[in-house]
C-alpha cells in the first residue's frame, strides 16, 4: 500500500465515522441512531420538571409496595431492559412482563421480594426536585398490567 | 514537519503491536465476561428485535445457537488476533465477528455508545500491520529478534494516526449533537446536565438500582453542573484540533479519562472502554513500555532522583 493510499482509506473510514453527523439536522423524530455509527445523541436531549419511567412494583398481602429489580424483567443491563418495558407496555405487551416479571419472583425468591404476592407493571410520572428531596410520591402512576406470584410451594 | 510526515509518522513495529495486545486483551476480558448475558440476549422475544448496523440485513433474529456460535467464534478470534497468529487472515475476522456480535447485541433496544469506537479501533488494528511485533507471526518471521522488532515505519504510525482520529470524530460528534439538540449552545448552562443526573437516577431507583449518591448529593449546586457542562462540551469539540500538537494531544486523553471516571463517579453511568484508558492508548508512544533501553533510563532516573532508594537495595 502507498502513502497516498492509506491517507485516503484513513480519511474514507473518518468520513464514515462523521457522516452520522447530518441526523442533527434532521426533524427530531425522524433522526436515527446507528452502531458503530453513531451522532452519539447521549445526554442531549432536553429534561422536563418530571420523568416518567415504566417499572415493576411488587405489591404484599397487606398491600404494602416495593420496587422489583430490572432483572426480573430481561438481561442486558438497566438501560436496555428499561427501552425494553418502555416498547413492551406501548405494543401492548403489558400483560405479558407482568407474568413474566411473576415467574421470574415466584422462582428466584430472595429477601427483596419476600411476600410479594403481586407484580405490576407501572408508569410512575417523578418530579425530580421532589425525588431527590426524598420526597417520593409520584405524581401520576398508570398500571398497566398485573399478576399474582404464585408460589410453588 | 510536513503533513503527510505528520498523519504518517515513522514510528516502530512496537507501537501497533502494543496496542493491538491491549485492544485484543481488553475486548476478550469484556467478552468473555459477558458470554452468559450475550446468550440470554439472544433468546430474548422477537419482538423486541430492532437491528442496527450490518445486523440490519436481518429482518427477524438469526437462531440463537447460531449468534451463541458466532460470539464463541469471536472469542477464538479475538485470542488469535491479541497473539498475532495470522494476523492476515485473523485481524479481519476478529474486526468483522466484533462488529457483529456488538451490532447484534444493541439490536434490543439499545445501542451502548462505549462499545463504538472500540469496534472502530479493532477494525483499523485488524486491517493495519499491528502484528509485526509482539507476535507469534513475528517469531515465527524473525525468530526471537522479531519480539522486539522496531525497525521504523510510516505504516506502523498510521493505525495510530487514524485511531486518534475516530477518537477524536466520536467526541465531536457528542459534542455537536449537544449543541444541535432542543438548548442548543444553552446546554452549556448545566441544567441540562443536571437534570440528566436526576433523570438517569430516577430510573435507577425505580428499576431497583441506586441513584449515584456523588450525583444526588451536588444535585443542587447549578454552579459546578455549569462548571462540569462546560468542561465536557469544550473538551469534546476540541478533540480534533488538539490532534495537531502532540503534547496537547496528550493531556486532552488525560482529561478525556479523567472526564469519564468523573461520569462514573457522578452519574454512575459506566464507559467501560473510556474507563480502561485502552480507548486513548493510541495517543501515547507505547513503544516506550517495551523498549529494554527505555526503562534501563527510566531507572536510572529514578536512581539518579533517589539515591537513598538505590542504596537501600
Amino acid at each position: 500500500m502507498s502513502p497516498a493510499t492509506a491517507v485516503a482509506a484513513g480519511a474514507a473510514l473518518l468520513g464514515a465515522v462523521l457522516w452520522p453527523v447530518r441526523q442533527n439536522w434532521r426533524p427530531r423524530r425522524q433522526r436515527r441512531d446507528g452502531f458503530p455509527l453513531s451522532y452519539y445523541p447521549m445526554f442531549s436531549a432536553e429534561r422536563m420538571r418530571t420523568g416518567t419511567v415504566v417499572h415493576l412494583v411488587g405489591v404484599d398481602a397487606h398491600g404494602e409496595t416495593r420496587w422489583l429489580h430490572y432483572s426480573h424483567a430481561g438481561t442486558g443491563g438497566l438501560n436496555q431492559v428499561r427501552r425494553q418495558l418502555r416498547c413492551e407496555v406501548k405494543a401492548g405487551r403489558a400483560e405479558r412482563v407482568a407474568s413474566t416479571v411473576a415467574a421470574a419472583v415466584a422462582r428466584r425468591g430472595g429477601a427483596a421480594t419476600r411476600g410479594v404476592r403481586e407484580v405490576r407493571v407501572v408508569s410512575g410520572t417523578y418530579n425530580y426536585a421532589e425525588f431527590f428531596a426524598g420526597r417520593v410520591v409520584a405524581e401520576r402512576e398508570v398500571v398497566h398490567a398485573t399478576a399474582a406470584v404464585v408460589s410453588r410451594s | 514537519m510536513s503533513l503527510l510526515a505528520r498523519l504518517l509518522p515513522a514510528v516502530p513495529a512496537t507501537r501497533p503491536a502494543v496496542h493491538r495486545v491491549l485492544l485484543g486483551g481488553y475486548t476478550a476480558v469484556y467478552l468473555a465476561k459477558r458470554v452468559r448475558m450475550l446468550r440470554t440476549i439472544h433468546r430474548t422475544s422477537p419482538d423486541l428485535f430492532a437491528p442496527v448496523g450490518p445486523a440490519r440485513v436481518l429482518t427477524r433474529p438469526v437462531p440463537p445457537r447460531l449468534a451463541d456460535g458466532l460470539v464463541y467464534a469471536e472469542l477464538v478470534a479475538d485470542a488469535l488476533f491479541t497473539l498475532g497468529v495470522r494476523h492476515r487472515v485473523t485481524g479481519p475476522a476478529h474486526a468483522a465477528l466484533l462488529l457483529w456480535t456488538l451490532s447484534y447485541r444493541n439490536s434490543w433496544s439499545m445501542v451502548f455508545h462505549s462499545d463504538n469506537t472500540m469496534v472502530l479501533h479493532t477494525a483499523v488494528l485488524g486491517l493495519t500491520p499491528s502484528a509485526d511485533a509482539l507476535s507469534v507471526d513475528a517469531v515465527a518471521r524473525h525468530g526471537r529478534d522479531g519480539l522486539l522488532r522496531a525497525d521504523p515505519d510510516w505504516r506502523y504510525g498510521w493505525p495510530g494516526t487514524v485511531s486518534s482520529g475516530v477518537t477524536a470524530a466520536a467526541y465531536l460528534l457528542a459534542g455537536v449533537a449537544k449543541v444541535r439538540g432542543p438548548l442548543g449552545w444553552g446546554w452549556a448552562s448545566g441544567e441540562s446536565l443536571r437534570s440528566q443526573i436526576a433523570a438517569d437516577g430516577l430510573r435507577k431507583e425505580l428499576l431497583g438500582s441506586k441513584a449515584a449518591p456523588v450525583g444526588v448529593r451536588l444535585y443542587g449546586w447549578t454552579g459546578l453542573w455549569r462548571l462540569m457542562a462546560v468542561g465536557s462540551l469544550a473538551a469534546e469539540l476540541i478533540a480534533p484540533v488538539v490532534l495537531l500538537d502532540g503534547r496537547l494531544a496528550r493531556a486532552w486523553a488525560a482529561g478525556a479519562f479523567g472526564m469519564h471516571w468523573g461520569i462514573r463517579v457522578v452519574m454512575g453511568i459506566r464507559f467501560r472502554y473510556q474507563m480502561s484508558g485502552v480507548a486513548y492508548a493510541s495517543y501515547l508512544p507505547l513503544e516506550r513500555a517495551v523498549d529494554p533501553a527505555g526503562w534501563r533510563t527510566a531507572l536510572r532516573a529514578v536512581r539518579a532522583r533517589w539515591p537513598s532508594m538505590a542504596r537501600r537495595r
